[in-house]
């Protein structure tokens, strides 16, 4: 036996596939839709990064709006640091927590919040993240490299099982994991895991280039000085007049789509995003935050029609567009591996009626924006 | 479409040709090497997903894909977290002898394919399944010339011993792959 005809008998039994070319480019032309979109926004981010504030010790981010260009203000702002902490449980589509900074460590505030989870992304001063364009081996720049979020996990939501046989350890008393990985060329991989409630986990996860951006320690502190905030309801600058039956809102994306994609921080030209779900997509036992990708899911896009991502009107592998506000905004409703037809996918795009997409004292509970 | 100017009409029905084409052996590429069908898929949804805003650039889209193919499923297999899935969905093959012969030799190859370590097995696959060069396969893997050939050498060996044992031959792969070029 030849070894292609050994890998031949040990693949031709596979599952059938349940993707089709279709799916493939209607994921690729939203990547690169995102991609520009991510750049435009995600450069003028690490811009305030830079000069977000630092000192040795735990400094509360608290109202933090005047280092943020104002188009990237997030809706929900972060709450007044009261004295008593509030509890980083509380309903779903709700933020719990604000951004804070622990040394060269920078939480920022969370800008997904879901059924499932929180997410909010991390930075470290002096690292950039990979929205930057080139590969690690083609970049001249040589700033260090960081992916980083703090995810806060709703009970059962987390997997923790996956982190069995890593290295136990506390957080401010909690039962906690951790983990670190690096292999060959690869990136120093860390994750901590602590308890925070009952059943409920939040993690820390980090990829980077470099051995000490963070360090397992400063990852450590950062978890210790997480605190609860007034809970802040999830608000999107649109109401939604159709649901397709069997679906319900998954999670809800403050000027990002509500997925993965927040751990590169808020976007100036990415509003607001919403992730509708089937009933029996997994939301317990999760591995980790799902990605932009979700087969079998869709999404509602609000982002900023500009030169470097302009919208088209019109449908297109499961991608439907069309234009408001003059011209001047983007209303996308994408469906993932079919899971909608044309027409209702066309039915949920003309049921979205906007507020004003710059001002978000206009914008609406997502709860509220789902009545029907 | 002002969106898909940087992907032309003739360039994306290249790009649903090559996708056409590559699919299935770049998801028996990302299965071989992390062992994990949906897994698999997952990684090469993603990857040609991520290729498509690339494609109108690259002069060996081929070699892109199976170095982003790859480099997903590894990298996954050695997280300890794992994204976007529910654990419940990461069940292992089943591994039981089934009384029809060519459904108990397929499971016995499968099970020593995947005994072979996932660098090497990718390798082996790289080489003599998708016919890639030694110097492509190093491309691909992301190592020196020397480490790829390391890599495929030792991967025959530790495939062809397990083979054995399952009272399995594996072909003179010298001749074979000289044969290839």
């Amino acid at each position: 036996m030849r070894v292609d005809e050994v890998v031949n008998m040990a693949t031709d039994d596979g599952p059938p596939l349940r993707v089709s070319i279709d799916d493939i480019v209607a994921s690729g032309r939203r990547v690169q839709r995102r991609r520009r979109t991510i750049l435009a926004g995600g450069l003028a981010m690490a811009a305030v990064a830079a000069v977000a504030v630092t000192t040795a010790a735990l400094v509360p981010m608290g109202p933090r709006t005047d280092k943020q260009p104002a188009t990237v203000a997030a809706s929900s702002s972060p709450s007044v640091p009261t004295a008593a902490a509030a509890p980083l449980l509380a309903d779903p589509l709700e933020f719990t927590f604000s951004g804070y900074s622990v040394g060269p460590v920078h939480v920022q505030n969370p800008i997904v919040a879901g059924n499932a989870y929180q997410i909010a992304a991390v930075t470290v001063d002096g690292t950039t993240d990979s929205r930057h364009r080139g590969k690690v081996s083609d970049r001249r720049d040589m700033t260090p490299r960081l992916d980083a979020s703090l995810t806060l996990y709703r009970p059962g939501a987390y997997a923790v099982q996956r982190l069995a046989g890593t290295t136990s350890t506390t957080v401010a008393g909690h039962r906690a994991l951790k983990a670190e990985h690096h292999q060959g060329f690869g990136p120093w991989l860390r994750t901590l895991a602590w308890e925070y409630a009952p059943n409920a986990w939040a993690v820390l996860d980090s990829s980077a280039d470099r051995a000490d951006l963070p360090t397992m320690g400063q990852l450590e502190a950062t978890a210790a000085a997480l605190t609860g905030a007034a809970a802040r309801p999830a608000t999107v600058p649109f109401r939604l007049s159709y649901v397709p039956a069997g679906y319900d809102v998954f999670a809800v994306g403050d000027h990002m789509t509500g997925s993965l994609d927040a751990v590169g921080g808020p976007s100036a030209t990415e509003y607001s995003g919403l992730i509708f779900a089937r009933s029996g997509l997994p939301q317990t036992g999760l591995l980790g935050p799902y990605d932009n990708m979700m087969w079998g899911a869709f999404q509602i896009m609000i982002s900023a029609n500009t030169a470097d991502s302009p919208g088209t009107p019109g449908c297109d592998s499961g991608l439907c567009t069309r234009l408001a506000e003059g011209g001047k905004v983007t209303v996308e409703v994408a469906s993932d591996a079919g899971s909608l037809s044309k027409a209702e996918t066309m039915k949920v795009l003309n049921g979205i009626s906007l507020t004003d997409v710059n001002d978000t004292k206009t914008w609406v509970d997502v709860r509220t924006a789902l009545t029907r | 479409m002002a969106r898909l100017n940087a992907v032309r009409a003739d360039e994306e029905e290249a790009f649903r040709d090559f996708v056409a084409a590559q699919l299935l052996p770049l998801r028996n590429l990302a299965y071989v090497t992390c062992g994990d069908w949906h897994l698999a898929e997952d990684a090469v949804a993603t990857a040609l997903a991520k290729l498509y805003p690339r494609w109108p650039r690259l002069d060996r889209p081929d070699l892109y894909a199976k170095t982003m193919v790859y480099r997903a499923a590894i990298d996954e297999r050695r997280r300890p977290w794992r994204r976007e899935r529910s654990a419940s969905d990461a069940m292992p093959d089943v591994m039981l002898r089934d009384p029809a012969t060519l459904s108990d030799e397929r499971l016995r190859v499968r099970a020593a394919l995947l005994l072979v370590p996932p660098r090497q097995r990718a390798a082996l696959v790289l080489r003599y399944y998708l016919g890639l060069s030694q110097e492509e396969t190093a491309t691909v893997l992301g190592c020196s010339t020397g480490t790829a050939k390391s890599q495929v050498s030792r991967g025959l060996g530790k495939l062809r011993d397990l083979l054995t044992a399952e009272h399995i031959e594996l072909s003179d792969l010298e001749v074979w792959s000289s044969a290839r070029g």
